[in-house]
Order: structure tokens, then sequence, then C-alpha cells
């Protein structure tokens, strides 16, 4: 995941869930009336959650996240599962730091697809 | 508690599905050293301030006077608050965990963050390539459809 400034980190040790979610992909194929350009037009809206622990050593999640409030720029996101890669142009919405009862510090960071393009799998 | 902040999806969550990877810490993680994770404290010392004018305080006192093992000196003491100098090279007062060789969990859930109105159940795929051959194949249709416009 890109900071701030544009540098990739790689935060996957402070990582415990991300999720993507994704419009389901209909196989049948409609009719272009209305409702089915409406639903054309939604088709890239795709969001991403992560979730990790927190972790202020340099150059890992906290040092990446910490100026998501304070700046808005467009953050790369990248996963890598068996040889194939996942590349998002992202608009971190939120770092959100919570204490839970067992004293542990975790974060949440949500953030949306900001090119507009539906992302793909490449090798 | 709060929620985090999102961009609100124009997609009702009925129309959405989530594809998961999770690696809970409890599961996923296990206890790691100091010198494992090379912790700063470890590798250049710390400097910590109890005040033992708080029953916490006086017990991180007695703690670290008795039981804790742990080579330290006083480097101030006034109005009950003491400051004091750990050398570097022996274990702090935090616990470490790092990755276990576990592999993560793949799923694949209904709705989004707001929910999962439809109910549908979340299936657990046990390799990860079923997982991503189904999220590529459901990308790669939405992505037809999207050029087809």
């Amino acid at each position: 995941m890109d900071d701030s400034g544009g540098n990739a980190r790689d935060i996957r040790n402070d990582i415990t869930n991300f999720e993507f979610s994704t419009p389901r992909a209909v196989q049948e194929t409609t009719g272009i009336d209305k409702s089915a350009m409406e639903r054309l037009l939604l088709l890239a809206d795709f969001s991403i959650t992560l979730n990790g622990v927190f972790n202020d050593a340099a150059a890992f999640s906290h040092a990446v996240l910490k100026d998501v409030g304070s700046t808005s720029v467009t953050r790369t996101i990248s996963i890598t599962v068996s040889g194939q890669s996942l590349n998002n142009e992202c608009l971190v919405t939120d770092y959100q730091l919570t204490r839970g009862d067992d004293g542990a510090l975790t974060w949440t960071a949500p953030a949306v697809l900001a090119d507009g393009a539906v992302p793909t799998w490449s090798p | 508690m709060k929620k985090a902040s999102r961009a609100t999806p124009l997609n009702r969550p009925e129309n959405m599905q989530t594809f998961e990877v999770a690696a809970p810490k409890a599961t996923h993680t296990r206890p790691a050293t100091c010198e494992e994770v090379e912790c700063p404290q470890y590798l250049r010392g710390w400097k910590m301030v109890i005040d033992l004018n708080t029953d916490l305080g006086r017990a991180q006192g007695q703690y670290i006077k008795f039981s804790a093992g742990r080579a330290y000196v006083v480097e101030d003491q006034r109005d009950g608050l003491v400051t004091l100098l750990f050398s570097g090279n022996q274990p702090c007062f935090r616990e470490h965990r790092v990755p276990n060789d576990r592999p993560a969990v793949y799923r694949v859930k209904g709705g989004d963050f707001r929910g999962n109105p439809l109910r549908t159940p979340t299936r657990v795929h046990k390799k990860p390539e079923y997982w991503l051959e189904e999220f590529q194949e459901n990308q790669d249709r939405l992505k037809t459809q999207f050029e087809r416009g």
C-alpha cells in the first residue's frame, strides 16, 4: 500500500483481515433499458476494508495511514494471491483506531476506488 | 463504537458480495521475542515514568523492583513521579506477536459492510486458488458488462 508520498510499503504483517466488496456480476444478458443502463453505471462500485493491529514501526501501517485524515492522495493498494495481483487506485476514507477490552489496539481503514475502472486480477 | 467513515456505495447491499482474506491474530500469530521483531526498546533501551501516587504506579513499581528482573537506573524522582532508564538488550514489557505459518482463511460473503440482506451463506474456500478463480470470474464478467456499456 502506498503512503501519502506515493512510496509502496509492505504492511501485510499488520493486517488481520481485508475485504473486497464488489457488485455481483450477473450472468444473464439484459436488454439496454433504463434499469440496465443504471445497473451498468454502478458496476465499478468497489470498496475495500483493511483491518489490522497497530504498528508504529517505520514504514509499517501507522506510518502509512496516519495522515489519511489530512491528505487526499490516491493510494495504490495491491494484493497478490497465487501469483495473481489486484491493483487498485484508492481513496482511503478513514483510519480508525480502537482499543479493545483486552487492551489490543486495532485499526480499520475503508477505501473506495478512485478511478472508476473495474479492478481485475492480472498475472 | 463510532463507525469508520466510508463513501456510500451506489449499489444496494443485496447486489454486492464480499471477498475476504482473514488471518486473525488469535489463530494466525504466535508470541515472539523482542530480538525477533527488532523491537526498538530492546535495541536502544527505553525510559519509563511511573506515578507512585496511583495504585497502578505502585503496582508497576513493586513489579519492576522485585519481580521483573530488568536492569534499570532511577533517573529522576519528584512528587511521586519516578523516571526509570532501562538499558537495551533486555526484553521490554510489551507482548510481541508475529504471523505463524498457518494459511489465511479465504471467504466469500453476501452483501458488504452494510450487511447481508439476502442472508447468503458465507462460503470458505479450501484453497486460495479457488477463491481467486471465483473473484477473477466475477470481475471479468463485470468488466465485460461495463465495457459493453
